[in-house]
């Protein structure tokens, strides 16, 4: 089904019907998230600092996508004392639903300079087309 | 990939006491650990977005500052349907008494986290005294 963008309607009620989460009440935290999307596809940027690519777990079921993980503690075995401390090592979980139908095998996902990057090519029944006339 | 943060230190460039002291008003202030060793003082900050070409850091007499320009990390001409990332660039400055070794400090960014190590010198490194 092709679900047309319709850019009158507040962008909040867009939104509200991709972004939910599973995971809202249970310990983790929720990383801020950016979604793009263009012709080809849709991007989704979750903000994770400090965690590292091997602690980062991403699925794909049932038109959802969750991105689970922990940020773990800074490793430096000379430590002596923590003179002040704001960041939190901690589970992070964030479950968003795909805007649109995705084709499965070519998600790509990339993090750089703490931010997860994952692309998200649009099925192909689902790009738009061109209809030539004859 | 820094252009935004580029124009907006040299907009507000020609007062060079803003420039020198003060957080631009789009700054916001990261979150930041800071850690003992044996030898220094490390300083993590998380800067999520920021490469490592956009990063100052800037040691005056008691006075480590920071400071991270945010690039522009999302796709060029895509739409942006939802957006919670804030795009502020960051700035930090933490005091530092003189028991630090200036000219050794050291700093390398690894998964949007800016960390600086700060040796101490004679005056806070822990000596062991050997007994004859």
């Amino acid at each position: 089904m092709f679900v047309r963008v319709n850019f009158e309607q507040p962008i909040n009620n867009l939104v509200q019907e991709f972004l939910t989460d599973e995971y809202s009440a249970a310990a983790s935290s929720r990383p801020a998230v950016d979604i793009t999307e263009n012709e080809t596809g849709s991007t989704f940027f979750i903000e994770l600092p400090g965690v590292k690519k091997e602690d980062i777990r991403i699925s794909v079921e049932n038109g959802w996508l969750t991105v689970n993980g922990e940020r773990k503690p800074f490793e430096e075995s000379e430590i002596k004392r923590v003179l002040h401390r704001e960041t939190r090592n901690e589970a992070f979980a964030r479950t968003i639903k795909l805007p649109h139908r995705v084709d499965l095998n070519t998600i790509a996902a990339e993090l750089e300079n703490g931010i997860l990057k994952i692309s998200l090519p649009k099925a192909e029944e689902v790009r738009p087309r061109t209809i030539e006339i004859k | 990939m820094t252009k935004n943060g580029e124009v907006a230190l040299v907009r507000k460039g020609n007062d060079s006491l803003a420039r020198r002291m003060e957080p631009l008003e789009d700054y916001v202030m990261p979150v930041a650990d800071i850690y003992e060793t044996a030898d220094a003082y490390v300083v993590r900050v998380d800067m999520p977005g920021v490469s490592k070409e956009s990063i100052s850091i800037s040691l005056e007499p008691g006075q480590l500052q920071i400071r991270g320009l945010i690039g522009q990390f999302h796709n060029e001409g895509s739409n942006v349907l939802y957006s919670e990332i804030a795009k502020a660039n960051f700035y930090r400055k933490f005091n530092v008494g003189n028991g630090i070794d200036a000219d050794a400090i050291r700093a390398s960014v690894e998964n949007g986290v800016l960390t600086v190590t700060l040796p101490k010198n004679d005056l806070t490194r822990v000596r062991e005294i050997p007994i004859k």
